[in-house]
């Protein structure tokens, strides 16, 4: 499969239709919205590559910054405004950091701006309450091996900086390498879209905790329809965890739901699926990071027992990869180390 | 809503991540910017993970992200070493210098323009004139604080 190759067979397609032109702007027609920002997004990053030639970074810099932007205007609101703020902030800190990483000329600021990156996930992974995940990031990503990935530059290339860092390598391989990430982005945030699509449903929460008496809004966790499956629609109703199950007479429940999903779900009753928070879930209680490790060392205990042997054993293989490379050299010179 | 909307926001991130990772590692030459890069694409697989195990309510999530960064762990070390052991062999951290090891039939890639070394990345030592004697702190030359 090689260029050549892809270009006969689409011109052998194009001579079966009306003209090579309406194909083309059918295919225009036929992408989706989202594509657009991925594109502008990729031009910026083709820009701001490495390469030998003019300085055209800033230009590429503000075509990057304008496509996510604009991708960023896509997604979808969180509820509160002060959330959508810090979200907004560390996710641009994350992107921003990741790529001056593949831009930067020199070495060592790419990984110092690495470290950066790993400070914005680490905040993102705090936001959503995962905070044993996010010092692990911060103490073992940023703390260990970025550091180590620093004592290495400092060995090899001891000026942080060379020639070979100043040009990418291969035919346009800039060109396929951005063709390709934007195209799996393209592809991925597609895929995002349709779920959201199918998922949210603005007031749809609010108009159930209306419609089921003795219970306010808040009680509500969350409801939402599942249309991914034809056969069978499926709506998720999350109760908070000082929701008493008796209280809820499940008929009136099932049929005010079905009701008002109706218009959704046409023809074929949808499953109502209940569940309610349990203390544990949580993620304000008060036991939360306990049950982490209750969970790390119970249900994945082989996992962490298998981790520690492939840790002793990467150990084992760096070592002895770096003996192995000076026994040579200590066999010629004799030079005691 | 809120739960799928930060679903989404954070797919969307560690999407981002993961792609920019991808760009990166086919793009630069130097061996550690593309260990970084691939350092890069698994926390935005990690991102992803924290994010559906949040959706869920799953535990599974953060699990996968305590190993995935094990595992990260011990591929830096091997790799390092691999790469220390390259370097020593041709003397710098280019990758372009082991194309033997690509495919049949395919040409070398031989590099056409090298670009200038720009100003802002000259560093050069700062060095007392010829001629002048420099100063010396009695103290310092008796007991270094620093080599």
């Amino acid at each position: 499969m090689n260029a050549s190759s892809i270009l006969l067979f689409m011109q052998a397609e194009a001579a079966d239709s009306a003209g090579l032109l309406d194909q083309l702007q059918q295919l225009v027609k036929g992408l989706p919205v989202i594509m657009w920002p991925i594109v502008l997004a990729g031009l910026g990053l083709w820009l701001m590559l490495p390469r030998s030639g003019n300085k055209r970074r800033t230009l590429g810099a503000a075509l990057g910054i304008i496509g996510l932007g604009l991708l960023a205007s896509e997604a979808p609101f969180l509820a509160d405004m002060t959330d959508q703020f810090v979200f907004w902030i560390l996710a641009a800190v994350t992107v921003v950091a990741a790529v001056a990483t593949i831009t930067m000329r020199s070495a060592v600021y790419a990984a110092i701006w690495f470290a950066l990156s790993l400070l914005g996930t680490s905040g993102l992974f705090f936001f959503q309450g995962s905070q044993f995940i996010g010092v692990a990031t911060i103490v073992v990503y940023a703390g260990a091996i970025v550091v180590t990935f620093l004592f290495v530059i400092m060995l090899a290339q001891p000026e942080g900086h060379d020639i070979y860092d100043r040009i990418s390598w291969g035919q346009g391989s800039k060109f396929v390498s951005v063709l390709a990430a934007a195209s799996l982005a393209g592809l991925l945030a597609f895929s995002l879209g349709a779920v959201r699509d199918d998922l949210i449903e603005n007031g749809f929460r609010e108009q159930v905790a209306k419609s089921l008496s003795g219970i306010s809004e808040d009680q509500l966790v969350e409801a939402s329809i599942d249309l991914s499956n034809q056969q069978q629609p499926q709506i998720y109703l999350t109760f908070r965890s000082d929701v008493n199950p008796a209280q809820l007479s499940v008929d009136e429940l099932r049929a005010q739901v079905e009701s008002l999903a109706a218009s959704r779900t046409g023809n074929i009753t949808p499953e109502i699926l209940i569940s309610f928070q349990k203390p544990h879930q949580d993620l304000l209680h008060h036991e939360h990071m306990a049950h982490f490790g209750a969970q790390l060392f119970s249900r994945h205990l082989v996992s962490v027992e298998a981790a520690g042997a492939l840790l002793l054993a990467a150990l084992v293989g760096a070592v002895s990869i770096l003996i192995q490379g000076r026994e040579p050299r200590q066999a010629e010179g004799g030079s005691g180390r | 809503m809120n739960e799928v909307a930060l679903l989404y926001n954070y797919l969307l991130i560690g999407g981002l991540l993961f792609t920019i990772g991808l760009a990166g590692f086919l793009v630069r030459r130097n061996m550690i910017v593309m260990f970084l890069c691939a350092e890069m694409m698994l926390q935005g697989v990690s991102l992803s993970f924290v994010a559906w195990g949040r959706y869920h309510h799953d535990w599974g999530g953060q699990m996968m992200v305590i190993f995935i960064i094990t595992v990260a762990a011990c591929e830096a070390g091997v790799a390092l070493a691999l790469v220390l052991m390259l370097c020593r062999q041709t003397g710098n951290l280019d990758i372009s210098l082991w194309q033997s090891l690509r495919e049949e039939g395919l040409e070398a890639y031989v590099d056409q323009e090298i670009p200038e070394e720009l100003i802002e990345d000259r560093v050069w030592p700062k060095l007392t004139p010829a001629g002048v004697e420099p100063e010396t702190d009695e103290e310092e030359r008796l007991h270094r604080t620093r080599v």
